[in-house]
């Protein structure tokens, strides 16, 4: 499959974003600096909500409010990471198509959103408070790991 | 004895070395504090949210932070081992990067912010322990660390970047 893609990821790397932040070295800096900074306020929000669907903080909260409370940071540091990730990905599609830590960065991204928005959110609504303890902590825990394996894979593209 | 010459003892000694050269161990550490920071800092910023007022106005503040301290401290554990451990092996690297200087001074400012609020206003906690809005002084202490958090993060990377 990976094959078939490459004239993208080239394509991609060759636009006018993609040179331009390449030849800025503050740009690519700047944007790593703004990537790390999203992760962890993103991941932090994931790991509160996943100790309260735990039952293991702010118990005198419910899981809907807490959820709604933590909604526009989350949502937030989503963001800064999804639109610095494009940036530094557009700088080096190639050597991204080319990484196998890419490879499963990107499988765990495709796994890990569409969960957020699916399970992960509707365990967390209010009409959903009568789920099995087992229901709850079992998408918490799939979603932490689907994050951190994000975490873990785009760090390690640097080092293949 | 200066402190150049003590980073020059520790980037000399065999373990530096050794750690520097490794090819496994080196980026399992850096892979590890990178994604500890979310365990770490991405906890404590809660608890520093609700000081400043911005958060869980509803919960006291002893509700947000009790349950969090064992995580947060878990979390710091593994920034702080595998930071020092980086540190170690590229102790001349980090003494001419004026990164590795900024962070150490907001690291510094940080622990001393935490020591005012322990030592001022924490020991009244109980009188405004429950109110949405906490005193003046414990959100100025909240929005000193979420500043330095920041601070710290960015000086982190971009030292890396740099060495």
């Amino acid at each position: 499959m990976w094959d078939h893609l490459y004239p993208y990821f080239l394509w991609i790397e060759n636009t006018r974003l993609g040179h331009g932040i390449r030849e800025s070295k503050w740009t690519f800096t700047l944007a790593e600096v703004f990537h790390l900074l999203g992760i962890t306020l993103f991941l932090g929000t994931i790991l509160v909500l996943a100790l309260r669907l735990f039952d293991l903080v702010l118990r005198e909260k419910g899981v809907a409010e807490t959820a709604r409370e933590l909604m526009p940071w989350s949502l937030s540091g989503l963001f800064l990471t999804l639109v610095t990730g494009t940036l530094l990905f557009t700088s080096e599609a190639v050597k991204c198509w080319g990484n196998v830590a890419f490879h499963y960065k990107a499988l765990f991204l495709l796994l890990a959103l569409p969960f957020q928005f699916t399970a992960l959110r509707s365990v967390t609504r209010a009409d959903r408070q009568g789920l099995p303890p087992i229901v709850r902590k079992l998408t918490a825990l799939v979603a932490v790991l689907l994050w951190f394996g994000v975490a873990v894979f785009g760090r390690a593209i640097f080092f293949f | 004895m200066s402190i150049h010459w003590i980073f020059e003892y520790i980037d000399a000694t065999s373990s530096s070395t050794a750690l520097r050269e490794s090819l496994y161990v080196f980026p399992i550490i850096e892979g590890l504090h990178v994604v500890s920071l979310a365990l770490s800092v991405g906890l404590v910023i809660w608890f520093d949210l609700r000081l400043a007022g911005w958060v869980l106005k509803d919960q006291p503040v002893s509700a947000v932070f009790r349950p969090l301290r064992p995580f947060v401290l878990t979390g710091f554990a593994i920034t702080v081992v595998t930071g020092s451990l980086l540190f170690w092996s590229l102790a001349m690297r980090c003494y001419g990067s004026p990164f590795f200087w900024a962070k150490a001074l907001m690291l510094v400012l940080a622990g001393v912010n935490i020591a005012v609020y322990h030592l001022t206003i924490e020991r009244r906690q109980a009188e405004w322990n429950a109110a949405p809005i906490p005193p003046r002084q414990a959100r100025f202490a909240g929005l000193v660390a979420l500043t330095l958090w920041v601070g710290i993060i960015a000086a982190g990377r971009m030292m890396a970047y740099f060495l």
